[in-house]
């Protein structure tokens, strides 16, 4: 399947350029800074050397859905989750860094 | 040593009187003090309850003794009156006790003010927040970019007025974006003294 093809219908609800913060409600994405993927844990303090390696600078380039941070700069400047589509730019969900957010099935 | 002469940000600016009634109003209104309310971990509805404000997202609380525009959870700016002198944060640290702390930014923040129907049109020139009264009430508070300065942006009446509050350092800058997006209109451009 083509990118084309897999692109959804347009819905002015759910493109990227605004993000819906859980404390702001819904805002442009300029008001927002990218901060990385959420999904990185940091591994046990005792981990060895190649456990931080991969903690600090080693990151998946998914092609679809991504859980990620976008930090709320020129608002509230919280850290809001973010379930976005790296390829149509679809938002799917968006939380607190304390909830769990679905990731549909690609 | 002498002291230094309290100086406004917009000192270098001109304030004009239109001709004709004047569409829009804009203000730099002086005299105000502002601090920083954060609670301490877990206190944020024992700080609210104590100073009497609400920890609704983007809906102010207006009392005789200060306005509270909440920034994110558990932090409100607070505004009162008397300047720089600093006693109105001093106040609001004594009622926040051990649920709160206020950090004092009277010499810091700048508030303007933007009054007139055509205040929608000439905020739409730059806000990205749709502030149609239709989905936006009096009391309405948002901290958002505009001509690429942050501001803390309140809705205070129906007239309307919204008061726009920036950084010290950016108030001229941003007054003069401000009066540019004004300036298709008749617009008075005036100062508050609330000292
Ligand atoms: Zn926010």
């Amino acid at each position: 399947m083509n990118a084309c093809a897999m692109r959804p219908a347009f819905n002015r609800d759910k493109i990227m350029h605004q993000i819906q913060c859980p404390w702001c409600g819904v805002r442009d994405e300029a008001e927002f800074q990218y901060k990385g993927d959420a999904t990185v844990v940091r591994p046990a303090d005792d981990a060895d050397e190649a456990g931080f390696f991969r903690y600090v600078y080693l990151r998946d380039n998914p092609k679809g859905w991504h859980t990620e941070w976008w930090h709320h700069v020129a608002g509230c400047r919280q850290f809001v989750k973010v379930v976005r589509n790296t390829l149509t730019h679809e938002v799917a969900a968006t939380g607190t860094p304390a909830d769990t957010l679905q990731v549909p099935e690609s | 040593m002498a002291n230094t002469p309290i100086r406004n940000p917009l000192d270098a600016v001109t304030f004009t009187t239109a001709e004709y009634q004047p569409d829009i109003v804009l203000s730099d209104v002086r005299g105000k003090s502002f601090c920083q309310l954060m609670a301490r971990r877990g206190k944020a509805d024992e700080l609210a309850q104590r100073m009497g404000i609400s920890t609704a997202p983007g809906q102010s609380t207006v009392t005789e003794a200060y306005t509270a525009l909440p920034l994110s959870p558990g932090q409100w700016l607070m505004i009162g009156d008397g300047g720089r002198d600093g006693e109105f944060t001093q106040t609001i640290t004594g009622q926040a006790g051990d649920a709160g702390y206020a950090s004092e930014q009277s010499h810091a923040r700048t508030l303007l003010r933007i009054q007139g129907l055509l205040a929608y049109d000439v905020l739409a020139k730059g806000v990205r927040l749709d502030l149609d009264p239709l989905h936006v009430p009096v009391g309405f508070v948002a901290q958002t970019v505009a001509a690429q300065v942050g501001l803390t942006l309140h809705k205070v009446d129906d007239q309307p007025t919204f008061d726009l509050i920036v950084y010290a350092g950016f108030a001229e800058s941003f007054w003069h974006w401000l009066v540019d997006a004004s300036e298709e209109y008749t617009v008075d451009t005036t100062v508050i003294d609330q000292g």
